[in-house]
């Protein structure tokens, strides 16, 4: 019941600004809990919420900020744990991993926003990475044999 | 709307699979399991579809094999108490811990989760980030939580018992042993092999007879150069006349 509650309440400060606990309340019996200030206190104690920005509105503390430095050095380890082989077909890059991994080091590509990827697809141990053209796919394959 | 994202450590048993069920709908959350490969016998490539079909939204195998032999199970043989019992089946849960943050940082999830009431993996993933949130998912019915998944590298095989007395040289570089009988080994293959050889010789009672030898090797000779151990059998054995 906790956590279902706590992940309501985090569904609605990711819907839209709560500036307060009275409002949050609010929203909580709209979706369907009925809870006490004192117990949205504890939630929000236990779920470290803050408030912040320029509207003053609760917000979850970032415990893994993706930036796009921080993206790109994940992909520079996933890489260099997963990645075994790398072929291109024009625009179409094909990387090979141990088998199980290839999603992960496909969610690894995703998550470090390279200029060149317009989408990937992972099966189990292949992922197909989409350039947006030739050019940019050759400039991709030296990218992951360099990683 | 975003859900939140959960790396789940999953074992494949009735309790992994209840847990992926349970964070998807209780947190509302993406469960993305996580497979660690410490040489279990298992098929992980079957248990990593398991957990697809629990419906988790991903699932990763980690072969994590040899950093468990080289960070683990060789301190464990050099150092002065052997580990035992419940220690010893824990062994492997420093290596899960850091699998499980390394995946969830690529996955971008804010908390991990695994399905057993042992806090010790906890305690190895609070050492590592200590801002990472750990969820337990509540134990089912104890009478679904009979099929359980697991063991380790290290854990006996099933094995042949000898007859015969026998020797094995275990040879050493920098205190890590480094090959068998002359033929130089990777970690695992060293352990697993030790494993077999071992399993023939020990007692019944021996859980990890690898661990076992690899303690006598490093009594004897301190981690440098060479030693041959001489095997007897654990238990008389008759030979067809």
């Amino acid at each position: 019941m906790k956590a279902r509650r706590q992940s309501a309440i985090v569904d609605i400060i990711h819907r839209s600004p709560v500036r307060s606990q009275e409002q949050l309340r609010r929203s909580m019996r709209k979706a369907g809990f009925d809870v006490t200030q004192a117990t949205l206190s504890r939630d929000i104690r236990d779920l470290g919420l803050v408030k912040g920005g320029a509207d003053g509105a609760y917000q979850a503390p970032p415990l893994h900020p993706r930036t796009p430095q921080n993206g790109q050095s994940l992909l520079h380890r996933a890489a260099a744990d997963y990645l075994t082989r790398v072929d291109r077909v024009q625009q179409l890059v094909v990387l090979r991993t141990g088998p199980g991994q290839a999603q992960l080091l496909g969610v690894a590509i995703d998550a470090a926003s390279l200029p060149e990827v317009v989408g990937t697809l992972a099966g189990d141990d292949t992922i197909l990475v989409i350039a947006r053209d030739t050019r940019r796919a050759r400039a991709l394959v030296k990218r992951f044999e360099q990683l | 709307m975003n859900r939140r994202r959960i790396v789940l450590a999953f074992a494949g048993d009735t309790r992994s699979c209840a847990a992926v069920k349970w964070l998807a709908e209780s947190c509302r959350a993406d469960v993305a399991a996580l497979v660690v490969d410490v040489g279990q016998p298992d098929d992980l490539e079957e248990i990593r579809a398991r957990a697809i079909a629990c419906g988790a939204v991903r699932a990763h195998v980690l072969d994590r094999c040899e950093a468990f032999a080289r960070d683990v199970i060789v301190p464990a043989a050099a150092a002065p108490a052997p580990p035992d019992g419940e220690a010893l089946r824990r062994l492997p849960h420093p290596v899960i811990a850091a699998a499980l943050l390394e995946v969830a940082a690529i996955e971008g999830a804010n908390a991990v989760a695994y399905a057993s009431t042992d806090q010790s993996l906890a305690e190895h993933i609070g050492a590592i980030d200590p801002a990472m949130n750990v969820i337990v998912p509540p134990a089912e019915s104890p009478e679904t939580s009979a099929v359980r998944a697991g063991g380790h590298l290290l854990l006996r095989p099933p094995a042949y018992t000898a007859s015969e007395p026998a020797h094995v040289t275990i040879e050493f570089h920098d205190r890590v042993p480094v090959s068998v009988n002359g033929v130089p080994l990777g970690l695992r293959e060293l352990i697993e092999i030790l494993s077999l050889i071992g399993g023939e010789y020990a007692a019944a009672t021996a859980e990890a007879p690898a661990l076992d030898l690899l303690r006598a090797a490093y009594s004897a000779c301190g981690g440098r150069g060479s030693i041959t151990l001489q095997l007897h059998p654990a238990q008389p054995v008759p030979v067809n006349s």
